[in-house]
């Protein structure tokens, strides 16, 4: 079938990587369609396969990737272009952490430190600076939803390693890492932004 | 095979979920089926796929064995985490988790009797498969017209074609209406994001109210026109001579579910009590009548058998006892291993299915302290709960409950009104469908009173959705609830902080069980066994219709795999990363 196929679009973290069912030990040696055509594989058409990942891939991301695949069957638009692990990035460009709702109350350094509170989830388990995602700030269905909207912790259900550690435990801290980077690098940013607020407006 | 009997095979059960196949023999004099198997064909492992792991991140991981009723896996595996952890949620945070779990059962009502079997009734299937149905259905008036809006009872077959029928249009419409409230609460559907040991990770806030009341009035008012249209249809059913189709002797299984946002508070050695002050009553029911509404006591009698199955016996038992003391035996769940045996397919008097056979034991001795097949479902919770007496709405031969009134624009019937499920005589096609529509009034009934809670909490100050425990080393933990398709059940042994043996019996199980260890076919075969064959064409052309619309009433659900099969030969993949075929 995959011979005959103008474009592949795996829907789900489990057709894309393996997802649950590959989790360790992975009895049953499931693999994603990724791996199964491999990574260089490209369709009649020149696609590559690519991943509308998510546990479950969110009913409005998936209809907008097959819409661009049959867009660029048809010469209509250029072959979306797709993060290391086939992900189109005008979905998953972003990691949840950059664009959640809840991460300006991260930028002013405030916690939720009991389910519930409105803050950023980030002590309380949240994989959000390692996992790419748009669904915090799409929501999940018409305004309403979306996991760190909401107030629970991101899982990284869209990514390749799901539901393998650094993702879980999933009550787990993620790891400190990518959050002191971000931290470093944020500071010197602040004080960038600070500076430029002392000088003369230029509009 | 002689030329009287005619073998079907229906490899895969189509429509809803591919991984369950259905074998029967017909016999052409009778028009009637004489055996029957169902197998399930395949395994994912997600028991051994727990091990070792963190006991909470099972309530994350165990929904993801199914995306079409994923929720009453989130509630069973947090209520056996929060049992093993000791950490009760406060009563808004259950109200919370409540209107999560009846939300889904309201999208899952909808798609059950119109998306996945109400097509089996359609025009497109009656007036070609039974024509002299859709001649009398043509003539009959639909005695619910003025709530409906449907005249005749074939303006209702025709609504339920598929991709062009009205109801079924509309019922896409309320599923994602459904799955809209679930992710209010939920942050997602399917499998919701925000159940955690001690509550509900949700911050809540008027809008989420307010706009959860807006979704349920609409829920509320389709209701009031979706049941009339049900009964419309399955009483012309019955009509037309169909009560024998997927008949078989009322064995049921309930396990109860709606907390009881008081009342629970997650510690097994009162779980007898708070379990029964659920609105959907825990029961075993054995020739109609019900025989225990003790969940503690339907725990104990559980028991899983593989003699027909794709695995290999197990040691034990090693868990002797519940917390009450009471002895548990090597087949209950707590001490079943999961050992997975591959063998020749279609072995009908061997093993012939990767579903095991969940069996009831009467061992209290109520009725006759023997091993029991019972049928999971919509019907056997409205039969238990309608019996049980235990929530106001039970009358002892019903179900009796009002709906609010509710104005909503494009829906006909705005009053008050009342509705009362009757206990059928026996569990068959039709009635299992009728149980399903009436559990969907049920449940918006349910969760009108439950959001009437949850604003009442929050007017009393009662804000806490969570509340902090510790974790300790070692311990059981049990989750019993409903799932649109029946009794589900998750069992947790947690060791130094880890996940010990963890084990799922789902809905299906229960329902696609082969041969059990005396012989006694399970659920399916014996609904199918003793159906008519109702096909107008020749037997040569029979193609296992009526044994179809008898295992679609109880809504099979086998979930989905991706383990690649190429016929018999599995796609596996060797560690130098190359595919070879096995």
């Amino acid at each position: 079938m995959a011979d005959r196929a103008a474009a592949v679009v795996a829907a789900g973290t489990c057709a894309c990587y393996g997802g649950v069912v590959a989790g360790v030990p992975n009895p049953t040696g499931a693999t994603g369609v990724l791996d199964f055509l491999s990574r260089g594989w490209k369709s009649s058409l020149g696609l590559p396969v690519i991943c509308a990942a998510g546990c479950p891939v969110n009913g409005q991301n998936l209809s907008e990737i097959l819409t661009h695949a049959v867009l660029t069957a048809r010469g209509l638009l250029p072959i979306p272009e797709l993060d290391e692990h086939h992900r189109p990035t005008f979905i998953y460009g972003a990691k949840v952490h950059e664009t959640c709702p809840r991460a300006g109350f991260f930028a002013l350094g405030v916690n939720s430190e009991e389910f519930g509170e409105p803050y950023c989830m980030g002590l309380m388990g949240c994989k959000g600076p390692i996992v790419h995602c748009n669904v915090p700030y799409r929501s999940w269905i018409d305004g309403a939803g979306g996991c760190t909207t909401v107030g629970s912790p991101c899982i990284g259900c869209t990514d390749p390693g799901f539901p393998d550690p650094p993702l879980s435990p999933f009550l787990a801290k993620a790891p400190a890492g990518p959050y002191i980077r971000d931290w470093i690098v944020a500071i010197f940013r602040h004080i960038g932004a600070g500076l430029t607020r002392l000088t003369r407006r230029r509009l | 095979m002689s030329e009287k009997i005619r073998e079907i095979l229906i490899e895969p059960m189509t429509r809803i979920e591919g991984h369950l196949g259905i074998h029967a023999e017909a016999d052409v004099e009778a028009r009637k089926y004489v055996e029957a198997h169902s197998f399930g064909t395949m395994f994912r492992g997600f028991e051994l796929i727990l091990k070792g792991r963190e006991p909470a991140d099972a309530i994350w991981i165990t929904p993801r064995i199914c995306g079409v009723c994923p929720t009453p896996h989130t509630v069973a595996s947090t209520e056996a985490v929060e049992m093993a952890y000791a950490a009760p949620p406060p009563p808004l945070g259950m109200a919370l988790r409540n209107l999560v779990y009846e939300s889904e059962q309201l999208y899952d009502a909808v798609l059950g009797c119109m998306i996945l079997e109400g097509p089996d009734y359609s025009q497109s299937i009656v007036e070609k498969l039974n024509p002299d149905w859709w001649k009398e259905a043509r003539a009959s008036k639909a005695e619910g017209a003025d709530l409906h809006g449907f005249s005749k009872v074939s303006d209702i077959m025709e609504a339920l074609n598929p991709l062009s029928g009205q109801l079924w249009l509309r019922a896409l419409e309320l599923e994602k209406l459904g799955g809209k409230m679930t992710a209010l609460f939920g942050g997602k559907h399917p499998h919701v994001q925000t159940y955690v040991p001690g509550g509900i990770a949700k911050t809540v806030t008027a809008t989420d109210l307010e706009m959860f009341a807006g979704m349920l009035s609409k829920h509320i008012a389709f209701t009031k026109e979706f049941v009339p249209v049900f009964d419309d249809l399955l009483n012309f059913l019955v009509e037309m001579g169909y009560e024998e189709g997927g008949a078989r002797a009322p064995n049921m299984v309930s396990y109860g579910g709606y907390e009881d946002v008081e009342a629970y508070d997650a510690k097994y050695e009162n779980m007898s009590g708070w379990a029964e002050k659920r609105k959907v009553t825990p029961g075993i029911v054995i020739n109609g009548e019900l025989i225990t509404t003790d969940l503690v006591e339907i725990n104990v009698g559980v028991r899983e058998y593989v003699q027909h199955s794709y695995y290999d016996e197990w040691e034990g038992p090693e868990v002797r006892m519940d917390p009450l003391m009471n002895m548990l035996v090597r087949e209950h769940p707590w001490n079943k291993e999961t050992v997975p045996r591959p063998g020749p397919a279609k072995a009908w008097s061997g093993k012939y299915s990767w579903c095991a056979a969940p069996r009831w034991h009467d061992w209290k001795n109520r009725l006759d302290g023997g091993i029991h097949v019972v049928e999971a479902g919509p019907i056997s919770r409205m039969w238990a709960t309608a019996k049980g007496g235990k929530v106001p709405e039970s009358t002892g031969t019903s179900l009796q409950f009002a709906l609010p009134r509710a104005a909503v624009v494009g829906f006909r019937v705005q009053d008050e009104t009342g509705l009362e499920w009757k206990v059928p005589a026996k569990p068959n096609t039709l009635e299992r469908i009728r149980a399903r529509a009436y559990f969907h009034a049920y449940s918006a009934h349910v969760a009108y009173g439950e959001l009437l809670g949850a604003l009442e909490l929050v007017k009393g100050g009662k804000a806490e959705v969570w509340k902090k425990y510790d974790r300790p080393r070692d311990g059981l933990g049990v989750g019993m609830t409903e799932a649109m398709r029946g009794a589900v059940g998750h069992w947790l042994v947690m060791r130094n902080g880890r996940i010990h043996r963890y084990q799922v019996i789902t809905p299906s199980t229960w329902n696609v069980s082969p041969r059990g260890p005396e012989g006694r076919p399970g659920p399916y075969e014996e609904s199918i066994i003793g159906t008519p064959v109702t096909e107008a064409t020749p037997p040569e052309q029979w193609n296992g219709l009526d044994a179809v619309r008898a295992v679609r009433s109880c809504d099979p659900c086998l979930a989905c795999s991706i383990a690649v099969y190429i016929g018999d030969r599995v796609v596996k993949r060797d560690i130098d990363q190359r595919i070879r075929l096995k």
